[in-house]
Parts: structure tokens; sequence; C-alpha cells
């Protein structure tokens, strides 16, 4: 069953930053230029079975992708923020495979959106 | 009025801010825990702050926990960014000494009216303090008028903290706000007329002479 939620949705996140054009380009700047290092910290927490920077880097990726309403990232993020938290990193490397493809999803929508703003 | 935002997550700590400057909050913006701390215990501190639960290094429960053990008669309002089913999060939080609570990604009515919560609670506070304050002056006056005095039992001079004798009327004056208006009471006016017709007398028989 496929998700029926949008991967950006561009209406809440408009809400979210008040209607501000200016503030909205710069948000969507920030994450296509943060994304690749929090999805490199991710891979790395989980190749070297670090927990703690595994909890740590996905946290931070749930929470900017919650401010740009992308639900599918943000659940594949905090399936991986819990993974690090309770130390099971056996079944990390699936959860980073679904988040890289959330990601992969996400970035060219906020590309557009980036453009067309 | 001054707003701390600390929030290691530049995306979360830029849109948050901009919503405070909206608001026409003077928005400060650090990216962790430590320099949060900083920025708190300076002396020209924000009365509100926005703390990520989440931070590297010293998380916003942990600056929340300092601020209220070596702070304790600071009147700040701590509110805690905490993480959707974060329900532990939220507890301890509260426990370490924020004061509410705000879940990442915040709707925007919902932090408005916490925030309102915020700025009503500190408004006062401060109202409470400076009432504290008079009461504290006003008693302070009000000691000085106590205890022992030593006073002279003919001129009635008062002998001050200074070893000086003072009239009493200078040294309640001193003390308080009383003020004196001088007169001459009926038992006093009976003795001076006295004491005036018999220098009168004396003046007349000595003119005679």
């Amino acid at each position: 069953m496929t998700d029926p939620r949008p991967v950006f949705d561009r209406e809440v996140f408009e809400r979210q930053v008040g209607g501000d054009r200016e503030l909205a380009t710069e948000i969507l700047r920030m994450f296509l230029e943060d994304c690749p290092g929090r999805m490199a910290a991710i891979k790395a927490a989980v190749e070297q079975g670090d927990a703690n920077a595994l909890c740590t880097a996905a946290h931070t990726l749930k929470g900017s992708a919650g401010y740009l309403a992308a639900a599918h990232v943000v659940d594949a993020a905090a399936l991986l923020e819990r993974l690090g938290r309770e130390g099971r990193l056996a079944d990390a490397p699936a959860a980073a495979d679904q988040l890289e493809g959330a990601v992969a999803r996400l970035v060219p929508e906020i590309q557009r959106a980036s453009l067309a703003s | 009025m001054k707003v701390l935002v600390a929030d290691d997550d530049r995306i979360a700590a830029a849109v948050l801010a901009q919503t405070l400057k909206r608001w026409e909050f003077d928005v400060t913006v650090v990216g962790d825990g430590a320099d949060a701390w900083r920025h708190l215990a300076a002396a020209s501190a924000p009365t509100l702050a926005v703390l990520d639960r989440m931070m590297p290094g010293l998380d916003g429960a942990e600056v929340c926990r300092r601020v209220r053990q070596e702070m304790p008669n600071a009147n700040m309002y701590l509110v805690l960014l905490t993480s959707l089913g974060g329900g532990g999060d939220v507890v301890s939080g509260l426990d370490a000494g924020a004061d509410d609570y705000v879940t990442k990604p915040f709707d925007v009515d919902e932090l408005r009216a916490r925030i309102n919560v915020g700025v009503r609670v500190i408004a006062l506070q401060d109202k409470l303090n400076q009432r504290v304050a008079e009461l504290q002056a006003a008693l302070a006056n009000v000691k000085q008028l106590h205890g022992l005095l030593p006073i002279c039992s003919y001129c009635k001079r008062i002998r001050g903290d200074d070893q000086y004798w003072q009239q009493v009327e200078s040294y309640i004056a001193a003390r308080s706000d009383a003020q004196f208006s001088h007169g001459i009471c009926p038992p006093c006016y009976e003795k001076l007329e006295v004491e005036i017709e018999e220098q009168r007398k004396l003046m007349r028989s000595t003119r005679k002479r």
C-alpha cells in the first residue's frame, strides 16, 4: 500500500513559515545544502555501528524535514533515530536505505519549489 | 522583549527566529547549549528562551537545570522544543526547570499562545518582584523606628546610631514618611502664659524703679 501523504506538502510548509516567501526560499536552500551532509553522517554512523551518532544525525534530519512537511523523510528518519536510541543497529542498514529512497524522492520536489519561489 | 533561540538545526532555528521576529521580539540565535547558557548567564540576559531539548554538549534540559540552580532568582521563562512522541523528554525537561514545551515542528498558533503565556508570567513576576522590593524598603524604615531608643529625660533629644543627639522630630522624620507641623498644646500654653505674665510683671516693676 502506498503512502497517500505528499512527499513535500508545500501548503503546510508555507503556513509554517507564515507566508514569508523570502524565509521559504532560504529554508529550501538550506535543506538542499545540508541534506547531503546529514545523509553522509547517518550512513557513516550505520557503517561504524555508532548508535549515538546515528540517533543524533537522524534526529536532526527528522527535525529539518518536519519543518518542510516532508512526511516520508520524517518517518524514515524517526525510525533510524529510534533504532539508534535503542541500539538496534542490525535493522539500521535497511532503514537507512528506506530513508535514502525517501530523500531521493524529496530532493527534486524541493529543487522544483526552490526554482519556482 | 529579548528572546533567545537555541537549536543546532539551522533550519529549525531560522523558522523559529523569523516567526518570533514577526511578532516584534528581539531575537538572538545560538547553535548549542553551551552558548545558550553563556547568553542566559550574562548581565543583560533575555527573559524568554526557546531551547531545543536535544543538542550536542549541553542539551536544553541541562541548560534549564543550570539556570534554576545557579540563578534561582532570575525571572526567566524557559520553553523546551521537543520531538513528536518524546513523552519522557517532556517530563524530564519540565522536571529540570523548563516552564513549558512546544513540539517540533511547532504549530504557529500554539507557539504564539504559549509565548504569550510566557510574556504574561514574566510581567506578573516583574510586578511581584517590584512589590516585594517596595515592601522590603518600607520594612527597613519601620525597623529603624523599633527597638530601644535612648532619649534625654530633660530635653527629649534622641541619640541616633551615629551617637549624635537629635530632636525627636528630626529623628523620626529621617526614618519614616512622617512630617511635623509645630504648635503648642493646651497644658504647655497654660504654663507658657503664666511664665509670660510673670515676665511682664517683672519688666513693669523694673521700669517703675
